[in-house]
């Protein structure tokens, strides 16, 4: 068996041979492996994250939670808990009842006559310490009517289904974005509907209908969400938050409690880990009213359970999906239906259907789709945005899809996928022309390293190797804007609102500007997100902060580069052409003992200008999709393209997986720090092999949640994890992306689980139509098949 | 109730509640915030510190448990401006995304370094069962360790 050790090697070598000859960027700071600019406050413990954060005389607030799934609420009464000694305020939707959101606010603070699902917020306590708001949220009362709830998303749809949400038709949404239909659960109904599918399939030799699942996951980050708030005069609201989205957060809180976004300011703190999970208002909603009504600062931390229940979930997703082939593997015609679980909110998860379902056919050019994806409102916690959008779910099934007709074809899935994958200049199935796209050279490396080294059978245990491939959207229109400033002590001030969440955004930015003013990483600060500060961008997701404000930041460093150059050419009185510049220094041509640096050159002397150099980004001819046939120009800035191979074996007398290996391409454009890019590939495995083998979130019949702690939702340990190797593709740069960079943060999570459930099929001959791939459930299928036998 | 110990080499003497943990002890009352809190019940290891030799969960030790002994914390392992041998591999190995597992990382494999000064990459992976981390896959965390253990 190969050890770690000559994988290490293995990769060292490969590293070196990296770039040679190869059409990825490599310059003397982009595409270098630099040490993480964060990593000394982070290794010292010094970073200061959410609950970190303490302002004098702060007050610690708890959250009474509903313990009905769809109920009214008869009696509220909080005056026991008011009248506690050391309670200072609580609050409750009677006062506090603006709707919020993001795509669609349909989302309440706190629960306003009627409760949602078990968890939904009914009042918050702020109070002088952790045990009396603990204690006084006991004391709030609170009697229900309880109502019919639903919990299946299919049942949720019928005509008959309980309303969670009455008022839909009044609320306030992206138009023309979404499609929600009033009078239902149905939160968003998009359609996507190219060529003719019926005459696809009356052309096909053979046609495959498969319908699998996938469960309602939570992202657990380590760190639980936490915020302080406090209200200055003239209702000001400044607040600390570990978010992804401090533009956002701001934007909901305006929206809830009708405050103009000049009077909110949210500073980013450190994030420990994201994924989705921390881009809404959601703590810091709760947290409002307290501060508001208490005048004194107030903390809101989650506690884990919180974290489970109260934050987003991955929606779950039941996916059909009938496809029609020609004998060598060439698809004609697929036919899918998603229906997203939402859970009680869908403000984001509209989002979700409308591109997961866009996403949904797969990195492959079939010339007839017919797509409909539901988001369902159902009585469980709220879904939203998780690493990859919905796009590791339908990969889940929709890449199984592939391996199963490729068997019954009996063709390679190999084959299979590379006749059907997408090119350079295609045509998406969405209507855009394709740019940038890696993904037969994925397919041909994650296949050579599964084969050059491919493990030993173990004793006893059944081996086997099974790939998937998936394409990732990003945003299309955002904004994305920086500044940056030069010192009179010649250091440099970055300022951009991308959260540094683990990603490592932070070096990338400053990777970037090094490589445009040529000057040492560590000349460069960034400043954290701060919504008075610094300039605005839309949110840290959608894996799009490396091109939307990567760029946003080259522009600021080739501006603030072109006034170096003017006032230069004023101090060396030459014309701006013979300007030389290099290693942050300028000095007139052929002259390069004249050299003066940046400060020099801008602040010194009789005539001293400050350098403020600003840059902003958009995609200008990023576009919606239209409501009948979700067609459009451009509806993501770029397609970022990866594939993944698993071995595993698989214990039959137990059924236990053990994933022994996983290998990793993906097409992610230039890569602009080779050690983060690895890491978001290593721990998209944990995260993916966690979905694929052991999490879901368990609820009774009652839609109580059973599993919101660690010691019941088990993620993966030190020990579940197996050798990873790495790679990416070096052919397809973006010709828009700053030095060629597209994004990779979700699309590493997009192949993983998939390609886990086609290795255990490989091993063992069991598919299971539901994830995760629990010993319970592989043993079980395993003696079924041996009972059909 | 009184307690004395020592925390990251320096005495300390405090009133504390019987009931308050180590945890709280070291974030609210010492304000030392490097070590964390990711889900208080000995499930996570973000909460990791050294108490004399020995690496425990801070979240479900009483600060009253510490008294008369030494506690190290993360924000005790660099010396005289010099990083621990640990965090510099931490740092050079790209250990570290968001960070929030770090302290508790580096405080078990640093218990596991006093104990065992060159552990096998499967002691390594043993030692750190406990500490979940989110973000990494791990790889780099043990590489780094390993790393650090080679010299
Ligand atoms: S906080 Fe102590 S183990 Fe998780
Ligand atoms: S680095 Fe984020 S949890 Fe480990």
């Amino acid at each position: 068996m190969i050890t770690n050790k000559q994988i290490l090697k293995i990769l060292d070598e490969k590293q070196d041979t990296f770039y040679k000859g190869k059409q990825n960027y490599v310059g003397k700071y982009v595409g270098q492996r630099v040490p993480r600019v964060d990593a000394y406050e982070k290794v010292t413990g010094r970073l200061k994250f959410g609950a970190d954060v303490e302002l004098p005389n702060q007050l610690i607030s708890r959250l009474k939670r509903s313990t009905h799934a769809h109920a009214k609420i008869t009696r509220l009464d909080t005056s026991k808990a008011e009248a506690l000694p050391g309670v200072v305020t609580v609050a409750t939707g009677k006062e506090f009842n603006g709707l919020t959101g993001c795509y669609l606010n349909d989302s309440h603070v706190y629960a306003i006559d009627r409760v949602l699902w078990v968890g939904d917020i009914v009042a918050a306590v702020a109070a002088e310490t952790a045990e009396i708001a603990e204690k006084a949220v006991e004391l709030i009362e609170i009697e229900y009517e309880d109502m019919t709830p639903v919990f299946d998303a299919i049942e949720a749809m019928k005509p008959d289904a309980p309303l969670l949400h009455p008022n839909l038709g009044s609320y306030k949404w992206l138009k023309g974005f979404l499609f929600p239909k009033p009078g239902t659960n149905i939160a968003n109904h998009f359609k996507l509907r190219k060529g003719d599918v019926e005459k696809g399939f009356a052309e096909a030799d053979y046609i495959f209908e498969d319908t699998l699942s996938v469960p309602m996951v939570q992202h657990t980050p380590m760190e639980s969400h936490a915020c302080v708030v406090q209200v200055e005069a003239g209702n000001q609201v400044e607040m600390w938050a570990c978010t992804q989205g401090p533009f956002l957060v701001r934007q909901m809180i305006s929206d809830a409690f009708n405050i103009p976004l000049n009077k909110i300011r949210v500073h980013t703190t450190g994030v420990g880990g994201g994924f989705g999970a921390k881009l809404i208002a959601k703590n810091e909603l709760y947290a409002i009213p307290l501060a508001l009504k208490s005048h004194r600062p107030v903390k809101m931390a989650f506690n884990r359970s919180e974290e489970f229940l109260n934050t987003f979930v991955r929606q779950g997703l039941i996916m059909k999906m009938k496809t029609g082939v020609k004998k060598n593997g060439k698809m004609v015609a697929r036919k899918i239906e998603c229906i997203w679980d939402g859970g009680a909110f869908c403000d984001y998860g509209v989002s979700i259907a409308r591109s997961g379902g866009y996403a949904s056919a797969g990195p492959y050019d079939v010339e007839n789709l017919w797509i409909d994806s539901y988001c369902v409102y159902t009585n469980k916690p709220s879904g939203g945005a998780y690493r990859g959008f919905g796009v590791p779910e339908a990969a889940t099934v929709e890449e199984q899809q592939i391996d199963m007709i490729a068997e019954r074809l009996g063709i390679p899935a190999t084959e299979m996928r590379r006749i059907n994958f997408y090119h350079e200049g295609d045509t998406h199935a969405t209507g855009m022309k394709l740019h940038s796209v890696g993904c037969e050279e994925c397919l041909d490396k994650v296949t050579t390293m599964l084969e050059k080294t491919p493990l030993k059978p173990k004793e006893g245990k059944l081996y086997g190797a099974g790939q998937a491939h998936v394409h990732k959207f990003t945003a299309h229109t955002v904004a994305a804007s920086a500044v940056l400033k030069i010192n009179e002590d010649n250091s440099i001030l970055l300022y951009h609102a991308v959260s540094e969440i683990g990603q490592g955004s932070q070096t990338v930015m400053q990777q970037i500007v090094s490589e445009v003013l040529d000057v040492p990483i560590d000349q460069i600060q960034s400043v954290k997100a701060d919504t008075h500060f610094t300039p605005y961008a839309w949110q840290t997701a959608a894996s799009k902060a490396t091109f939307f404000d990567g760029n946003a930041c080259k522009y600021a460093a080739e501006n603030a580069k072109k006034q170096l150059i003017e006032l230069a050419a004023i101090r060396f009185d030459v014309p701006q052409e013979d300007v030389e510049f290099g290693g942050g220094k300028l000095w007139p041509k052929g002259k390069p003992e004249s050299a003066q640096n940046f400060a020099q050159v801008s602040m010194g002397g009789s005539f001293p200008k400050a350098v403020f150099g600003h840059g902003i980004f958009t995609v200008e001819d990023g576009s919606g999709l239209d409501e009948q046939t979700g067609q459009g120009n451009r509806c993501s800035a770029f397609w970022m393209f990866g594939g993944q191979g698993a071995e595993v074996y698989v214990d039959t007398e137990t059924g236990e997986v053990e994933l022994a290996r996983m290998v990793a391409c993906h097409d992610v454009g230039t890569v602009i720090n080779p050690t983060t890019a690895e890491g978001q590939l290593e721990g998209s495995v944990a995260q993916g092999l966690g979905i694929a083998m052991f999490e879901e979130m368990h609820f009774d019949e009652k839609g109580k949640l059973l599993n919101d702690s660690f010691t019941d939702y088990h993620l993966p340990t030190t020990l579940d994890m197996p050798l990873i190797e790495t790679d990416f593709a070096v052919n397809s740069p973006h010709k828009e992306g700053p030095y060629g960079a597209k994004g990779m943060g979700e699309p590493a999570l997009g192949p993983t689980a998939a390609a886990i459930a086609n290795a255990v099929y490989n091993a063992c001959g069991v598919r299971l139509f539901a994830l995760p791939l629990t010993s319970e459930r592989v043993w079980k299928a395993l003696k079924d098949k041996e009972v059909q036998k | 109730m009184k307690i004395s110990l020592t925390v990251n080499g320096l005495k300390v003497e405090r009133e504390v509640s019987p009931h308050m943990t180590l945890l709280d002890f070291l974030r609210e009352d010492l304000r030392l915030t490097g070590t964390k809190e990711g889900c208080g019940e000995a499930e996570c290891g973000a909460c990791t510190v050294i108490l004399d030799e020995t690496a425990v969960p801070s979240c479900v030790v009483l600060a009253v448990e510490a008294n008369g002994k030494s506690v190290l914390t993360v924000e005790g392992l660099e010396k005289d401006g010099e990083l621990d041998r640990l965090q510099e591999e931490f740092i050079a190995r790209g250990a570290v995304q968001c960070g929030f597992c770090t302290p508790g990382m580096l405080m078990t494999s640093k218990a596991l370094l006093m104990k065992n000064a060159h552990p096998t990459e499967e002691e390594i992976r043993l030692a750190l069962s406990g500490n979940l981390c989110r973000c990494t896959g791990y790889k780099k965390i043990v590489e780094a360790v390993s790393a650090a253990a080679a010299e």
